[in-house]
């Protein structure tokens, strides 16, 4: 076995997971997930050459797998294909509820939310699904390209519209 | 629209082994393409010069001459353009951050830019070939030097617009969409 195909194994058996949760967004099905996981892997394939390790492993599989699947949602047409699903766990990571009576509002109203938050553009969706990932906004920086004060301000202002929105129940159906 | 994929949903087991020998069979057959087209167009290139230089056919006037050049030196420029754009599109680096993928797919599916300039300078030594050869074509015309050269041009240029306005069309249905995407996401990245 060479050395590349060694750590392409060692890549598919160690980022599979997160690699496959960054893709169930952007598809419909879990047919449409698989080919889509396939596309990362065929690409990650293509750049193991380049990889010099200025960032780390996952970031870089990371950026891989929100550039292609971008790039699949683009081609097809399908931007509104880009949908978050979340449970109650991701529910609060995201909204950072420290009040418990709230916690429990918020995870009363989960239904709400997701519609809420698919009716956020391509972008914050892109920062909700890589924050519910536990990825600090050092590792989001990196992927996106922007700078961590931005990412913060960012989700931030995500995480203000949604619990105003949760709380005050004055989103548009 | 809701995403019927369950959130929980673990990865489905990856064939790695018929993944790796796919990319592998792939990986061989795109470098054995490149190779073969390298060499083909290196031979076609290094044919007509020779044909040049040498003039196997004394009869050929020195005006067909010059419109054989123009076509040669067309096709040369045509190929390096081409071989670029080509490799240019194989390595497409998903690896960049977002934000510079973005820029680079906006940039490369602008429907004009510089990049094009190559594709004028060919279109434009064409049709200096074109006029040259087709000149003596019209000679039974009892018409003026200038009226002949204009008809040449407004036949050339005629199909050179269908042409492009069949790109435009092209473009408008194929790369618009991801064009305009993809400058709507970096838009609303720089927000």
């Amino acid at each position: 076995m060479n050395p590349k195909e060694e750590k392409f194994r060692k890549i598919v058996e160690d980022q599979q997971q997160r690699i496959w949760n960054i893709c169930r967004h952007y598809s419909r099905s879990d047919e449409d997930t698989q080919d889509l996981q396939q596309e990362v892997l065929i690409n990650v394939w293509r750049s193991l050459d380049n990889f010099r390790g200025d960032s780390a492993l996952s970031t870089w599989i990371y950026r891989i797998a929100v550039n292609t699947s971008l790039n699949y949602i683009m081609k097809e047409n399908r931007r509104s294909q880009f949908n978050l699903t979340l449970d109650h766990q991701n529910i609060n990571m995201l909204m950072q509820e420290e009040d418990h009576e709230h916690k429990i509002e918020t995870e009363k109203k989960l239904d709400e939310l997701h519609e809420i938050i698919n009716q956020l553009n391509v972008i914050d969706k892109l920062l909700i699904s890589l924050s519910i990932e536990k990825l600090t906004t050092r590792e989001i920086s990196d992927i996106i390209g922007i700078t961590e004060p931005n990412v913060r301000t960012k989700l931030h202002r995500i995480r203000e519209e949604l619990r105003q929105k949760i709380q005050g129940g004055n989103h548009e159906k | 629209m809701k995403n019927n994929n369950s959130n929980t949903a673990s990865s489905q087991p990856i064939n790695v082994d018929n993944l790796i020998s796919r990319l592998q069979r792939e990986d061989k057959r795109n470098k054995r393409i490149m190779m073969v087209m390298f060499f083909i167009y290196l031979a076609f290139s290094l044919i007509y010069l020779f044909m040049f230089i040498i003039n196997p056919d004394p009869s050929l006037s020195i005006t067909y001459r010059m419109a054989g050049l123009s076509f040669v030196i067309a096709f040369f420029i045509g190929t390096v353009f081409f071989w670029f754009r080509y490799k240019n599109l194989k390595k497409l680096d998903y690896t960049l951050p977002l934000v510079q993928v973005l820029e680079k797919t906006v940039e490369r599916f602008r429907f004009w830019g510089t990049k094009w300039i190559p594709v004028l300078i060919v279109v434009l030594l064409v049709d200096i070939g074109f006029t040259i050869s087709y000149y003596h074509k019209f000679e039974y015309w009892d018409t003026a030097f200038w009226i002949k050269i204009l008809s040449i041009q407004a036949l050339y240029w005629g199909i050179m617009l269908a042409g492009g306005l069949i790109g435009y069309i092209r473009w408008l249905k194929r790369s618009k969409p991801i064009w305009k995407d993809a400058k709507t996401l970096l838009e609303e990245l720089k927000n």
